[in-house]
């Protein structure tokens, strides 16, 4: 019995330690990282006019990869210099977390490229994607601080009320796609990851 | 040191409340870990009243972490079977 106990109470201090670890984990840049990607990939996807639904997709797939990649490495790089494992359990359950949603945001993406979807189509894929990211950031929450939550909930509501609205109105062809994807994944990412900058104190190394 | 673990920092007041400590007490234990280069001190105003926040440096991370293992390996080695 005792020993249960005393399990259980390291089993939680380890916990802790590593949910720490994970929120220190260049959250900061990673958001600014991904929406410098997002208002990059909007203003070239605007600018370039790239109208049709399969262009849309390849930029859009193209930028998650980028962010997916780069995000991993400045994760990696931190906690390579703070000599912490960084396959760690929760980094597992974190990546677990986020893979149903993103897999699920990937089918909804690709599906109606095959069925061929007219150029329209992108907006509301766009919308799936945000309600999807929203879904994934809240999943992933439990690792992280309670600000990433509360950022998967404006995700998901913006996405339902966005969804009512074009579903009353659906524009046509005018980039809303592109400025959605680029407000949601570019500006709300860039102003997240500038909150946490200023927010977040420097621990000097005794 | 379990508690500063957990969480980036903890200013003297959180530490002192949820430890149930005095003031003296306290800072007679983060002196001592600050002297081992455990944990790391910063003094700033908020409010214009002096705050101190303690918090762990990757020494003490380490530290903690090796302190854990070991535990967790002299729970193991007394589990009945």
């Amino acid at each position: 019995m005792k020993t249960d106990w005393a399990e259980e109470n390291l089993q939680t201090i380890r916990t802790l330690m590593e949910r720490s670890a994970v929120y220190r984990r260049a959250l900061a840049p990673i958001m600014l990282l991904s929406g410098m990607l997002g208002v990059a990939a909007a203003i070239a996807g605007l600018l370039v006019q790239l109208n049709s639904f399969p262009e849309f997709l390849a930029l859009w797939f193209s930028t998650a990869t980028l962010a997916t990649v780069g995000a991993f490495l400045i994760a990696r790089r931190q906690a390579l210099k703070d000599k912490e494992v960084f396959w760690s359990p929760p980094t597992r359950r974190v990546a677990q977390s986020l893979l149903p949603p993103f897999l699920a945001g990937l089918f909804f993406g690709v599906f109606p490229a095959f069925m061929h979807a007219p150029p329209e189509a992108a907006l509301l894929v766009a919308l799936v994607w945000i309600l999807f990211y929203g879904c994934a950031l809240h999943a992933a929450g439990f690792f992280m601080p309670r600000g990433i939550r509360v950022f998967g909930w404006l995700f998901i509501a913006s996405g339902c009320v966005l969804f009512c609205a074009f579903m009353a109105d659906l524009p046509q062809g005018d980039g809303t796609g592109y400025y959605l994807m680029g407000f949601f994944f570019g500006v709300l990412h860039l102003a997240y990851g500038a909150y946490l900058y200023l927010t977040e104190r420097k621990y000097p190394v005794a | 040191m379990s508690m500063l673990a957990a969480t980036p920092e903890l200013t003297f007041t959180e530490l002192r409340d949820a430890l149930t400590m005095t003031d003296g007490n306290l800072t007679t234990h983060i002196k001592a870990l600050q002297q081992e280069g455990y944990v790391s001190v910063a003094k700033s105003y908020q409010n214009n009243r002096p705050l101190t926040t303690c918090s762990l440096t990757t020494a003490g991370r380490k530290a903690f972490a090796e302190y854990i293992n070991l535990l967790e390996q002299i729970v193991r080695q007394n589990k009945p079977e």
